[in-house]
């Protein structure tokens, strides 16, 4: 079997690489808006982000195992079913390529960790005043309590630009409280409370389903949400209970500091 | 009727026989394997009991929450409303000291075997081994009957309960092959082989001697 | 009572046995484990329900986990796993013709269904076995995808569907752990080693006929109203199943005995009984994936155990170890499940992976490309999943300041699973590729696996996590890396190790049908998933909002696909081992050394002793006839 130039093979390599990196880039940023739901905070933008920044940096690396593959498949297939007459080259290994490919996962790893943590530290970050909002999962409905409003719900509203901290609990079996759209998630477990923060920037509604399987309906045990302006959030809590009085102090933040 | 074939060690098929030796290195290699799993069994009790002491949800580690005015209910007709005590002490520690002290006959055993190579001598230990094993299984016994709490009084009490069923299962595994050992060495004749599977004896005893132990003080001092 | 061996000595298989030999063994066979099982069982339900459940303290499920417990032990009483220890305690150890009964000799096909030692007859004991538990696990898979082809099916109750979708993936999970280690450890891996059967063959036994009583426990549990709390049973939703949960508990418990037995065995074997010559150096790599995944199982199964135990005493007795009104929680249940269940998934994957690395070298006609590495990577990979179980736990509330270590080290096991890759396409580099049944599993195995990985690189970032947990993103995922990776690579190991286990070929033209069918099915099963899962359909759900019902009907037409290219696999090989080609020794050219005995196998595998002299990846260096053995020992 003649021997392909080293030329011939790099071209062959790298446009096989660059043809499956280019299409794995395109539904890396093309995809993800169109197919993941409404991005509702920086969470969920985060979440979105993540999944196009991973699938871009994963596609060459991906490619190139393709290709490689592709290439060697095509370029050095023995012909017919029969046993091969001669073996391949008697290749054991090369510590270049070796070297180099350790190099570049961990420089990947590297990447994928710092961006983790990036985030870990950004959403660590507490704000002040935020709305305190009990979550309480029961098989199988979930609801809502605003603390200092006697206020309690079975339908999620929540002020715009105004970060709110769940205390998350459940009254018998574990829960996954899980608001889609603001890409935040945490377990509801029984007499113990767990805490995620968000801050929902865009008004409108979005789902609140359970993620964690907890018996028989736990296929219908979701609800709906709003992000509603800060005025129209006093509203509806007057709306559903609150006195004036407590409403006010609970959803409107000092002006000074309020961003509506 | 051959009973003991302690020349050869077995194979399967019994083609060629393997040595004494290789065999004894097989099963060495695979005590080690079994210690190593069990050691992990052994670390995710003693986890359990400072996590749940540790976090001490709603109160119900020993009831410390609960009183008789502010009782923990626990929802099922069974209300904790005191404090739950503590297992009496000597139980687990005389335990423990048996469990030791059984070892240490067996080590002794070995030891005895090697230099003196006198099955009878040898004998003598491993039944005092043994003796001193069913005392401890018979203490762990009575432990059950004089708990002054069931399985249903919240988490110290039911991993204290735990950790003696793990013993008393270790116990008694170790009382089976201790049985055989002292069962094969009263039958069979003097050469190597016996004093290869003593050690073996020994070595799983240590462990069981030592997990149980350190069972028994965790649950006695940090009750 | 030695026996010298020499070449125009009769086989030993040949033996005419003393007409007692084997003991008690010679009467006892699968229907007798059947027949003490169900007295023993029976036993123990009327002693539980006339002493124990009218105890206030016990109920009834406390007659399960008894009717369960006796059932077990005497299924095993039965088929023989008890007769040596019992002999070994009175003295009475067995004789040469008790050992050769054992091992099967003179009992014709009867061997297959008894409590036989013969590594190549659990070998092949196991492979039966795991297509029956794929069976099982497949066709209740079918039911789930059909459930889920319209949002608001009544096809099945939410109880049955959470029951199904929680069986299926028990049975799958057993069926995947046993897949390569069962079959092909056992059979091949001996002789691959120049031994002539495992350290422990009555353990080896034991391990297989352990899982065979087990199955009837998992099975038991539709009738016993359901476990409808997934294959990962967390507490306290578990806590509140029928008694069926004991039933399941109890499957885990022997299992883990089975898996325990096997990884000793496995790991014992491969250190000690390597031919004269078989250094660790000349190991090949398939070897070395089993000793790794068999000791990784050794580390993960006891957390298995105390997990399901604590949860029997919760359930038999009321201790609460989880739960919490009385002290206890359920996080301590996911620990000790993740404790073992990351690991676990490298116990299903590695061995299959070791499997795909040798096989290519064979199909390649090549020398595995950085062999040392592609160990150290294994290696690397065990060695790593002891740490990153709470991976499954970012979104519980556990500890959300360990989140930051935990993805450091997830994010870490992508280098050596990197490695492997690099590996394997070393390997294929400027290679002969001979693109033969196996070869076309490998390659489905690299495209899965890569996809698998990936998408697993995502779920371990904390970000993506919180969108992508509990949701049909992780079921692709780990369909991807188990189905598509693992289960890909055992289906490599079975086109690759068929003529030896079995003597005859597997019919290609049949195979490459079965194959595309199930390559296709994969993506377009798993496409759908990740549709699903993006879109935000969570998982485990009987019923769905209507949104997701094009990624639905997308997932559970390849579903169908995949199911019928699996039912052609499977019939390829039951009709081929029926009346397929006959295969010769080494129908494929390899050098390791299962290839260089007959084919069918002799008893004791080789009949003079081998002595190695090189590895088994001298492709293209040495002339071709030579094997890893030196002259005059083939």
């Amino acid at each position: 079997m003649e021997r392909p130039s080293t030329a011939h093979i790099v071209r062959g390599i790298l446009l096989l690489t660059a043809i499956m990196t280019a299409i794995g880039v395109a539904l890396g940023i093309l995809l993800p808006n169109h197919i993941m739901p409404r991005q509702m905070s920086a969470d969920s933008h985060a979440a979105v982000m993540t999944v196009i920044v991973f699938s871009v940096a994963a596609a060459p690396v991906a490619a190139l195992v393709y290709a490689v593959g592709l290439y060697s498949l095509l370029r050095w297939r023995h012909k017919g079913a029969e046993q091969p007459t001669i073996d391949g080259a008697p290749i054991r290994g090369n510590n270049a390529v070796t070297t180099t490919w350790l190099i570049v996962s961990t420089v990947l790893v590297i990447f994928v960790l710092g961006w983790g943590l990036t985030f870990l530290s950004s959403a660590a970050t507490p704000h002040a005043d935020p709305l305190e909002v009990n979550v309480i999962g029961q098989q199988w409905a979930w609801s809502f309590q605003y603390p200092g409003t006697g206020v309690e719900s079975s339908k999620l509203v929540l002020p715009v630009n105004r970060e709110v901290h769940f205390h998350v609990s459940s009254k018998d079996v574990t829960h996954g409280f899980w608001p889609q759209e603001l890409g935040i998630q945490i377990d509801a477990n029984a007499l113990q409370s767990s805490s995620i923060s968000t801050t929902p920037d865009k008004l409108g509604s979005f789902s609140v389903r359970c993620s964690q399987l907890c018996g028989l309906y736990h296929a219908y045990m979701q609800t709906k949400g709003e992000v509603l302006s800060q005025k129209n959030f006093a509203a509806w809590l007057q709306a559903n209970g609150a006195s004036a009085s407590s409403a006010s102090r609970v959803a409107v933040v000092a002006q000074g500091r309020a961003h509506s | 009727m051959t009973l003991i074939d302690e020349q050869h060690g077995a194979s399967a098929t019994g083609g060629h026989h393997e040595s004494v030796e290789d065999r004894d290195l097989k099963e060495r290699i695979a005590l080690w394997l079994f210690i190593a799993g069990d050691g992990v069994f052994f670390l995710l009790q003693v986890f359990s009991w400072f996590y749940l002491k540790g976090l001490n949800v709603h109160g119900m580690w020993r009831g410390a929450a609960c009183s008789v005015s502010a009782a923990c209910t626990l929802g099922d007709g069974s209300d904790l409303t005191h404090i739950v005590p503590k297992a009496a002490s000597w139980h687990s520690l005389t335990v423990a000291g048996l469990v030791i002290l059984s070892a240490a006959c067996i080590w002794q055993a070995e030891v005895r075997a090697r230099k003196e190579q006198n099955r009878g001598e040898t004998v003598a230990w491993v039944s005092l081994g043994l003796v001193t094993l069913i005392a401890g299984i018979a203490v762990l016994c009575l432990q059950f009957t004089a708990l002054p709490f069931k399985t249903i009084s919240g988490t110290y009490a039911s991993v204290f309960i735990f950790f003696m069923g793990s013993v008393i299962a270790h116990l008694c595994l170790t009382l089976f092959i201790g049985l055989a050992v002292w069962n094969r060495l009263r039958r069979g004749s003097a050469n190597l082989k016996w004093q290869l599977q003593l050690r073996l004896a020994r070595v799983w005893w240590v462990w069981v001697a030592f997990s149980g132990a350190v069972l028994a003080l965790v649950s006695t001092y940090f009750a | 009572m030695t026996t010298t061996q020499s070449a125009s000595a009769p086989l030993l298989e040949d033996t005419i046995l003393e007409p007692k030999a084997g003991g008690l063994y010679r009467h006892q066979h699968a229907g007798t484990g059947l027949l003490v099982g169900i007295a023993l069982g029976f036993i123990g339900w009327l002693l539980s329900t006339s002493f124990l459940q009218s105890n206030e303290s016990f109920g009834s499920d406390m007659t399960t986990t008894v009717t369960m417990v006796s059932w077990v032990i005497g299924f095993n009483i039965g088929v023989g796993s008890f007769n040596a220890p019992i002999r070994w305690l009175l003295g009475h150890d067995q004789t040469h013709h008790d050992e050769l009964y054992a091992a099967g000799v003179g009992q014709g096909w009867k061997r297959y269904f008894k409590f036989c030692t013969d590594h190549k007859v659990v070998g092949t004991q196991y492979l039966v076995l795991v297509m029956v538990l794929f069976g099982v696990g497949g066709t209740l898979a079918m039911m789930i995808r059909t459930q889920l082809l319209s949002p608001h099916s009544t096809f099945l109750s939410p109880e049955t569907y959470n029951s199904i979708v929680s069986i299926h993936g028990m049975v799958m999970i057993i069926a995947t752990i046993i897949m390569v280690s069962g079959p092909f450890a056992n059979f091949v891996m001996p002789i691959m080693i120049g031994a002539k059967d495992m350290a422990f063959p009555r353990l080896n036994a034991l391990s297989f006929w352990t899982v065979v009583s087990a199955v009837p426990c998992l099975l038991a549990t539709f009738f016993l109203g359901g476990v409808p709390a997934g294959w990962t049973t967390y507490a306290p939703l578990s806590a509140q199943a029928p008694i069926a949960m004991d039933a399941f508990a109890i499957t885990i418990i022997t299992f883990v005995v089975s898996v325990t037995v096997a990884g000793i065995n496995t790991v014992v074997t491969i250190l000690t009984m390597r031919a004269k010559g078989m250094t660790f150096g000349r190991l090949p790599i398939f070897t070395w994936g089993s000793m790794i995944g068999g000791a990784l199982g050794l580390y993960a199964m006891p957390a298995f155990l105390i997990a399901q135990s604590a949860l029997i005493t919760d359930r038999v007795t009321g201790t609460s170890f989880f739960v919490a009104a009385q002290g206890g929680t359920g996080w301590l249940y996911e620990n000790m499940f993740w404790i073992m269940g990351h690991p676990e998934v490298y116990v299903i994957l590695i061995p299959p992976v070791a499997a795909v690395l040798e096989i290519t070298t064979v199909f390649a006609r090549k020398p595995l490309f950085a062999s040392k590495v592609a160990i150290g990577g294994m290696v690397g990979i065990a060695g790593l999943s002891i740490m990153v179980w709470a991976h499954h736990m970012f979104t519980t509330g556990w500890a959300p300041n360990l989140g930051g270590p935990f993805m450091l080290t997830t994010e870490l096991i992508s280098i050596p699973t990197g490695i492997i890759f690099l590996c394997l396409i070393g390997t294929l580099w400027r290679g002969q590729i001979w693109t033969r049944l196996p070869m076309f599993f490998v390659y489905l195995f690299l495209w899965n696996f890569i996809i698998g990985g990936v998408t697993g690189i995502y779920l371990s970032d904390l970000p993506a996590d919180q969108y992508f947990h509990g949701n049909m993103f992780v079921t692709a995922h780990f369909h991807y890396t188990l189905l598509g990776g693992a289960m890909i690579g055992a289906a490599a190991a079975v086109c690759f190790w068929f003529p030896k286990m079995t003597t005859r070929m597997l019919n290609e033209r049949v195979g490459k049908v079965s194959f595309w069918m199930i390559a296709i099915g994969i993506q377009i099963t798993y496409y759908g998933q990740f549709l699903e899962g993006f879109e935000g359909m969570p998982r485990r759900v009987a019923n769905y909002d209507p949104q997701f019902l094009h990624a639905n009907l997308i997932s559970s037409a390849g579903a169908y696909l995949l199911m019928a290219g699996w039912v052609v696999m499977a019939y390829n090989i039951v009709s081929s081992w029926r009346s397929g080609e006959m295969a010769g020794a080494n129908p494929w050219g390899s050098k390791t050394l299962e290839w260089q005995v007959p084919t069918p196998v002799p008893l004791e595998n080789f009949l003079v002793e081998p002595i190695v002299v090189a590895d088994a990846y001298g492709y293209g260096e040495t002339p071709q006839t030579s094997t890893q053995l030196g002259e005059g020992h083939r």
